[in-house]
Order: C-alpha cells, then sequence, then structure tokens
C-alpha cells in the first residue's frame, strides 16, 4: 500500500510540476508570437483568461494535442511518442507528453470517447430523420443495432494494425474502470437510439448482449483480411441472428403457465399456513 | 414502437448528465424513487393477494391504483432522463410481494400495519430528497421532479394516515414490526442509490 501510495504521490508531484512547467513555455510562446502578429494571439489570450477556467482551458489544449497525435497512431502506437508528435504538429514542445501521466492509455481513451461522440450524434441524426420523415419505414431493431456497430466498427479500420496495442493498454487494471464505461457509454447510446426504453433488467440484459456483440466482433476484425473486412460484418450479422433467436426462443418459453402454477402453489402454501396458524379471517 | 420525442433527443444523455453533481443527485434520486415505488407496488399487491376479497380490500386497491400511477411517473423520468434503472429490480419485485403478503398474513391490522412503518419511512426519504434538490440547484431546479415529489409525498402521507385509521396500532407487535420494516426499508434505499 504504502509504495503505491508514494507512487501516486510522485506521479501527480509530476504533473503538477510538467502543468506549471507548460503554463511557463506557453506563456513564452504565446509571448513570442504576440511580439509577431499581435492582433491574432492577443484575442484568444484575453478570451481564455476571461470565459475559461483553468480546468477547461488544460483540457482544449489537451484534447487538441491528442486530435493531432492520433495522426501518428499508425506509425508509432498509442505511445507517448506518438503524443509528442502529435504535439509538436500543433507548435507545441515534444516534451508536453508529461501532461499525460499514462501515456498511451490517455490517448486510447482521448480516441474512444471521440469516437462514441461520433456515434452518438451520427445515430441521433438518423433517428431525428426517421421522425421529420414519417414515409420512411424505420428499419427493425436487429438491422438497426447491426448498422450502429458497423459504423463504430469502421471507426476503427485506420488503425487496426495498431489497435491490439490499444485494447491490451485498457486491459491493464489501472485503466479497466475507464474501459468499462467507455463500453457502457457506447452500448447504452445504441440501446437507447434503437428504442429500448425498458426499466427493469431486461436494460441491463440488452446492454450486455449488446456489449459481448461488439467485442467478439472486435476481436474476430482484428484478424480479419477479406476485402472490406466482408467476414466481419457476416460473423456480425450471424451474431446478432443469434442474440434474436435466444430472444424469441426466451420470450416464447411456457413461461406464463409455469408462473402461474408457481403462483397457486405458494397461494395453496399461505392458505395451508393460515389455517395451522388460526389465522383465518373467516372464521 | 419508437417514441421518440424531439425534445427527448435534445435533452442530454445520462453519461453527460451524470458528470456534473447535479446530474449525479437527479440520476440517484430518480433511480432511488422509481424503485421504491415498485417495491410499494409490489406490496400493495402481496395485500391484495391475501386480503383482496375483505372489507379492507377497496381501501387497498385504492392505494395500489395510486402507487401503480407513482410507479408509471417514475418510469416515464427514467426513460425521458435516461437514467439506469436500479440492477436489484428482480430483488425488490420479490421482497415487495413478499413483504405485502406476509403481513396481510398476519391480519388485516398487521397489514396496515406494514403500510404505515413503510409510508413513514418514504415520507420521510421524499422530505430529504426534496430539501436537497432545493439546496443544489440553484438556478436550474428541475421543476416537474420536485412537483411529482411533492405530489407523491402527500399522498403517501395519506396512505400513512388510512393506515394509523384502520387500526395499525393495535396490530399484534407493532413497534417491533414497524421497526424491522423500517430498518428494511432504509437499508434498500440506501442499496438501490448506488447500484
Amino acid at each position: 500500500m504504502a509504495p503505491y501510495s508514494s507512487l501516486v504521490n510522485i506521479s501527480g508531484l509530476r504533473r503538477i510540476v510538467c502543468v506549471q512547467s507548460f503554463r511557463g513555455i506557453w506563456t513564452s510562446y504565446a509571448a513570442r508570437a504576440d511580439q509577431k502578429h499581435n492582433l491574432a494571439v492577443q484575442e484568444p489570450r484575453s478570451e481564455s483568461s476571461s470565459n475559461e477556467t483553468d480546468a477547461e482551458y488544460e483540457n482544449s489544449i489537451r484534447s487538441k494535442i491528442l486530435n493531432a497525435a492520433i495522426d501518428f497512431v499508425p506509425d508509432l502506437g498509442w505511445s507517448k511518442q506518438a503524443i509528442s508528435a502529435g504535439a509538436e504538429s500543433v507548435g507545441y514542445p515534444g516534451v508536453i507528453h508529461g501532461m499525460f501521466p499514462n501515456g498511451g492509455a490517455d490517448l486510447v481513451q482521448h480516441f474512444y470517447s471521440k469516437c462514441n461522440k461520433d456515434l452518438a450524434h451520427h445515430l441521433k441524426s438518423e433517428a431525428l430523420a426517421i421522425k421529420d420523415d414519417s414515409s420512411k419505414m424505420r428499419k427493425p431493431s436487429e438491422v438497426y443495432v447491426k448498422d450502429a456497430l458497423e459504423t463504430r466498427l469502421r471507426m476503427l479500420i485506420p488503425y487496426k494494425k495498431t489497435w491490439p496495442q490499444a485494447m491490451g493498454l485498457m486491459a491493464l487494471p489501472p485503466n479497466v474502470p475507464t474501459a468499462l464505461a467507455n463500453l457502457l457509454t457506447l452500448v447504452d447510446d445504441i440501446c437507447y437510439y434503437t428504442g429500448d426504453r425498458s426499466v427493469d433488467f431486461n436494460w441491463y440484459a440488452r446492454r450486455i448482449v449488446v456489449a459481448g456483440i461488439y467485442k467478439a466482433t472486435e476481436l474476430y476484425m482484428l484478424q480479419d483480411n477479406s476485402t472490406d473486412h466482408y467476414q466481419t460484418w457476416k460473423f456480425l450479422e450471424r451474431r446478432i441472428e443469434d442474440a434474436a433467436q435466444l430472444h424469441r426462443a426466451l420470450s416464447a418459453a411456457p413461461g406464463p403457465p409455469d408462473l402461474h402454477q408457481a403462483a397457486e402453489a405458494v397461494s395453496a402454501a399461505f392458505v395451508t399456513a393460515r389455517n395451522i396458524l388460526g389465522l383465518n379471517w373467516n372464521r | 414502437m419508437l417514441r421518440l420525442s424531439g425534445c427527448r433527443l435534445a435533452s442530454t444523455a445520462s453519461s453527460a448528465t451524470s458528470n456534473t453533481k447535479a446530474g449525479k443527485l437527479l440520476d440517484a434520486i430518480i433511480r432511488v424513487d422509481h424503485a421504491g415505488e415498485l417495491g410499494a407496488d409490489r406490496i400493495y399487491a402481496g395485500q391484495m393477494a391475501v386480503l383482496g376479497k375483505t372489507s379492507v380490500g377497496p381501501t387497498i386497491q385504492h392505494m395500489w391504483d395510486q402507487e401503480k400511477g407513482h410507479r408509471e411517473k417514475f418510469e416515464e423520468l427514467i426513460r425521458k432522463h435516461r437514467v439506469r434503472p436500479t440492477v436489484l429490480v428482480p430483488l425488490w419485485n420479490v421482497a415487495g410481494f413478499v413483504l405485502g403478503a406476509g403481513t396481510a398474513m398476519m391480519g388485516p391490522k398487521a397489514a396496515m400495519a406494514c403500510t404505515v412503518a413503510v409510508e413513514t419511512v418514504i415520507v420521510e426519504h421524499y422530505n430529504e430528497q426534496l430539501r436537497s434538490l432545493m439546496e443544489n440547484s440553484d438556478e436550474n431546479v428541475d421543476k416537474e421532479l420536485l412537483d411529482t415529489i411533492r405530489k407523491f409525498r402527500d399522498e403517501e402521507q395519506e396512505h400513512h394516515d388510512t393506515g394509523i385509521d384502520h387500526g395499525a396500532e393495535q396490530a399484534p407487535f407493532y413497534k417491533a414490526l414497524t421497526n424491522v420494516i423500517k430498518a428494511g426499508c432504509k437499508t434498500a434505499i440506501t442499496i438501490s442509490k448506488v447500484i
């Protein structure tokens, strides 16, 4: 416990130091740019001091660097090197990767949540389009889920070669909570826009099934070499068909009669117990 | 099948709202209240299964109908705010029915004592929520939720009074019975807030 907490302290300290030194670099950089393009730089600076809080300011720079770093991932992997290269490409010094104490994991997390947001946006506009134009028939929910999952998986294709590394990073114990939260956001969006409005245990069952299908197909895609990942989409279709069959089997199972018998047995037990205890109200 | 309204789509996702402190509070409140109303619905269902054909039947039926309305309202709020329902829905389902049927088997007065105990805890709980909602959301307090909770609080208080009127206090082991049920309800509330 003790070494771990001291480690946290050190990394926290390092982060503060890095942020502060980064602030120093940024102000000096801004001051230099100021002399060159007086007007151009003055505006964002005054804006940043008045409107944005420190955290927002830091976050906007973080996401700017990470966005740039994603372009370097196919060559450099999900690593500090990619972050450095990205930072340099948008005009920050390469040592700025110290702002990201988790290194590659921060980059993966950023990419993951960015893709989730894109997908949510896509699904939302699709749902709105269907609502506006009632003549358009709504796709059955199986097709809808398949399309959503395919759209999301296609976002990974440009990074397919390095994606196993990202999956490995996110499977490390400290990153597991973030990875799970990301996956849950993804499946929650898909289920919500597919029209799932359940408020009982089905809420969980549906999300777990969709998450399972997503993860399985993701793994399948990594080793699929067919043209345009044709095999992967076939695999995805089969998994969804399986889930739909399971759902049909469960809902068509002789549940009601069984339930009815159970209810009868319980009420018979109640009546017997009541009579034995002499609590019968008819007497 | 698709019941997406424009405003529902425009409302932010739970993943977005739950990041803020007020959003987290809203999430927890709707989740625990839905669980509570589900439990209450099942308690009355249990009581009706045993006492449905007796003289107190219509009274219980009236309270049950109100609880069904409460449950529907919170289900609607869950959908609107994209709140995660509690994972223990199946458990509360069974536990509620067993509690209702169990006390009803001890006689109508014990059933009323159970109602009194449950409603006391619920009224306290709703009052607490109203206070924390007032405190935390200074600028944009969710008017709908506030009004809903206030209205339901009043109806639960009515149920409590009905229970007393029907001789709940003459039930066997009234003190012990209500204390045990109250403790159980409080535990259930604490659990449902989180998971």
